[in-house]
């Protein structure tokens, strides 16, 4: 779906709304750093160097290209603003000339001068925090945090706190320097394939790993965003589909969070959509899931919150309730 | 001498523009030359940065198109996820990764994103040409306009040196006509020593607008060849840009699902390989302790009979050791007497042996 002008000025402004609006932790991905990247993709940022911004029709996001182009376009500001020269002598060119492209590069100029320095959201970076070591037993415990634009076009944060038994055998997850804790590529593979999973299997797979200790896994996920101009019928759950019939500014954001912990108390669904987003598991592997339960004792708990156009508020915690489900309903 | 001539003498004609002299035009034209000479070292720039972008475009194309090949045959195939492992395997930027290990959704954005920056940066390129080439012909317009202003100065120039020449030539006819040293002679004589006058300096400014205008003529070609190659280098560039361009979007609509799906399979296969392996782990476990605990079951009555025998004899043989060892530290402590007993043992062993 590809926006542009007023639509798409208007789309960035409201995807920041819905942004701000959804009260995101630290479990999610950093909604200030996604506003930015976002926010970079807005007509007024960009100075209409670019036709419009490609949303992605199932997710309701914007699609791959459009945050990786934003990325690149980083990536390359400073060079780029080296090479254009003075903001000065492009002015006085524009004054000069009838030609548009000078009217371009002065654009570009102040788009790139924007991008330098902002804090844009990472589209795969993992960060790994030592938490503390336990020398006697040479453990040493970790936070590991990964930030994941997936193949379903949502925003992903892996946080994942385990701990790690120094031994000769095997290959380590995380390598301790001094002061400095970092992932291995394999580690990272790892992760970056199980983002599509949810939690659970991730923490059964990761704590099939010799010397790993898997304490809690959670996932974040910023989307879907369920808004006019899709094509509800065919990617909307039926309820929110029925909800946003005839509902032209109507809309339904979703942020669902998984955790599967040791010390979560009991198994707990709170997720009203759980079972249409469930991932396409075989019986097999769920079956194989319940054995993991109880040999590693981690008990998982779903839940998701929703941020809506204000006249849906009463519906969305009514459609809960009627699912046994209290969640958070925001209005916009 | 009547009323126009007059005229013509007192009036010389106004040039346009901002005068000239010959200091005034070698500083123009060495200007103008400093500022082309600046446009082609910006060109070899260019063409520099051009042969560099587009060597390394064509590489991570050559790298796309490469993978996107594979992916259609092995989806026709179905063998996916492992014929792009060996795919990224063969390949020499993957430099020696572990790639078994490795997700291909990972290195298919690594590379879409690599490919993306390259072509963002020769896009940017072909924009820096294009904004070149508008300076260049806002300066063929400004330098038209310079040639145009030497030109009409020439021309009037031309116009006024002609006319002073044909009143210099009635004044030196209307002089032979007059007695040599009567005051109309003298008159007449003074006259034409101004129109000589007016005649050397205004043909110097014909010379100098006639040369201006040349020169700038000149410049303005040069000019005009260097906007060209530069406009030839830009389209060159966008042929590229615009065919990577289009590719790179395609790919950019597959390459997740196509990475996610490739891992899919792998990643099931993980998963389903690190439940067996635990699972395998607790029926062992299970069967190791039940079949440990039939044992004990079974055994448990005979094992409390012969538990006392086992007892004593246990005691006899700690016993035995730890006299032996008593002995063998007691040696050691007395430094080379074990050294020698030891020497002693061994060649009574041998002894028997043999």
């Amino acid at each position: 779906m590809m926006l542009k002008g007023e639509a798409e000025a208007g789309y960035v402004n409201w995807f920041r709304g819905v942004l701000r609006a959804a009260r995101l932790n630290s479990f999610y991905p950093d909604g200030r750093r996604l506003s930015a990247h976002v926010g970079a993709m807005s007509p007024a940022v960009h100075r209409g160097l670019y036709d419009g911004l490609q949303v992605h029709r199932v997710s309701g996001l914007p699609e791959y290209k459009e945050w990786a182009r934003v990325q690149t376009d980083q990536q390359i500001a400073a060079e780029q603003l080296r090479q254009l020269g003075s903001r000065q002598v492009l002015e006085e060119r524009v004054r000069a000339s009838s030609a548009e492209i000078h009217q371009k590069q002065l654009a570009k100029h102040d788009y790139y001068s924007a991008l330098v320095g902002m804090e844009l959201s990472a589209l795969d970076g993992m960060q790994v925090l030592l938490r503390r070591i336990e020398a006697e037993r040479r453990v040493a415990h970790f936070q590991v945090v990964f930030d994941k634009l997936d193949a379903a076009g949502l925003f992903t944060r892996y946080t994942i706190e385990l701990s790690q038994q120094a031994s000769v055998w095997g290959r380590p997850a995380v390598v301790l320097n001094e002061e400095t804790a970092a992932y291995t590529e394999e580690f990272k593979a790892l992760i970056y394939k199980f983002s599509a999973l949810d939690s659970e299997l991730t923490f059964a797979r990761l704590a099939g790993i010799d010397g790993l200790k898997v304490e809690r896994v959670i996932k974040g996920t910023i989307g879907p965003f369920y808004r006019k101009g899709m094509d509800l019928a065919s990617v909307a759950p039926e309820p929110v589909a029925a909800m946003l019939a005839g509902r032209p500014g109507g809309f339904v954001a979703m942020f669902a969070q998984d955790s599967s912990a040791v010390d979560v108390v009991n198994h707990q669904n709170n997720d009203p959509f759980g079972a249409f987003f469930a991932a396409g598991i075989s019986a097999e592997i769920r079956r194989d899931c319940q054995l993991a339960r109880e040999r590693y004792g981690y008990r998982v708990y779903r839940e998701r919150k929703f941020v809506v156009s204000r006249e849906l508020v009463g519906e969305m915690q009514r459609f809960c309730g009627e699912m046994g489900t209290q969640n958070l309903v925001y209005g916009l | 001498m009547n009323e126009s001539m007059v005229e013509l003498l007192r009036k010389p004609p106004v040039y346009v523009g901002e005068g000239i002299s010959l200091r005034q035009l070698e500083e123009q034209i060495h200007l103008e030359r400093a500022l082309q000479n600046e446009q082609v070292e910006e060109l070899h720039g260019f063409r520099r940065r051009n042969e560099e972008m587009q060597r390394a475009l064509a590489d991570e194309m050559g790298r796309l198109r490469e993978i996107s090949e594979h992916l259609n045959r092995e989806q026709t195939r179905g063998g996916l996820a492992s014929g792009l492992r060996e795919i990224f395997g063969r390949l020499p930027w993957v430099q020696g990764r572990m790639i078994t290990r490795h997700s291909i959704e990972q290195l298919l954005r690594a590379q879409y994103e690599l490919s993306a920056r390259r072509l963002k940066e020769a896009a940017e390129l072909a924009d820096r040409l294009e904004a070149s080439r508008a300076v260049l012909f806002d300066e063929i317009e400004r330098l038209n306009g310079r040639i145009i202003i030497s030109a009409r100065n020439e021309e009037t120039a031309a116009a006024y040196v002609g006319e002073v020449k044909r009143l210099q030539k009635a004044l030196e006819e209307a002089l032979k006509r007059t007695s040599r040293s009567s005051v109309e002679a003298r008159e007449i004589q003074a006259q034409i020593d101004l129109v000589r006058r007016l005649v050397v300096e205004h043909s110097g400014y014909l010379k100098l607008y006639s040369t201006a205008e040349e020169r700038l003529d000149k410049l303005k070609q040069n000019t005009y060849q260097l906007a060209e190659t530069i406009a030839y280098l830009r389209s060159d560039i966008n042929l590229y840009v615009t065919a990577a361009s289009e590719k790179l979007d395609v790919i950019a609509g597959q390459i997740q699902a196509i990475g996610a799906a490739a891992d899919a399979a792998v990643v099931m296969l993980e998963l389903k390989h690190s439940l067996e392996t635990m699972t395998e782990a607790i029926n062992q476990t299970t069967r190791f302790v039940s079949e440990t605990q039939a044992y004990f079951r079974k055994n448990v009555d005979q094992m409390v009979d012969e538990l006392e025998l086992y007892d004593e004899q246990t005691v006899l043989v700690f016993d035995e050791n730890l006299t032996f060892n008593e002995v063998v530290e007691g040696l050691r402590a007395n430094g080379d007497g074990f050294d020698t007993l030891s020497q002693e043992i061994e060649a009574l062993a041998h002894e028997k042996l043999s």
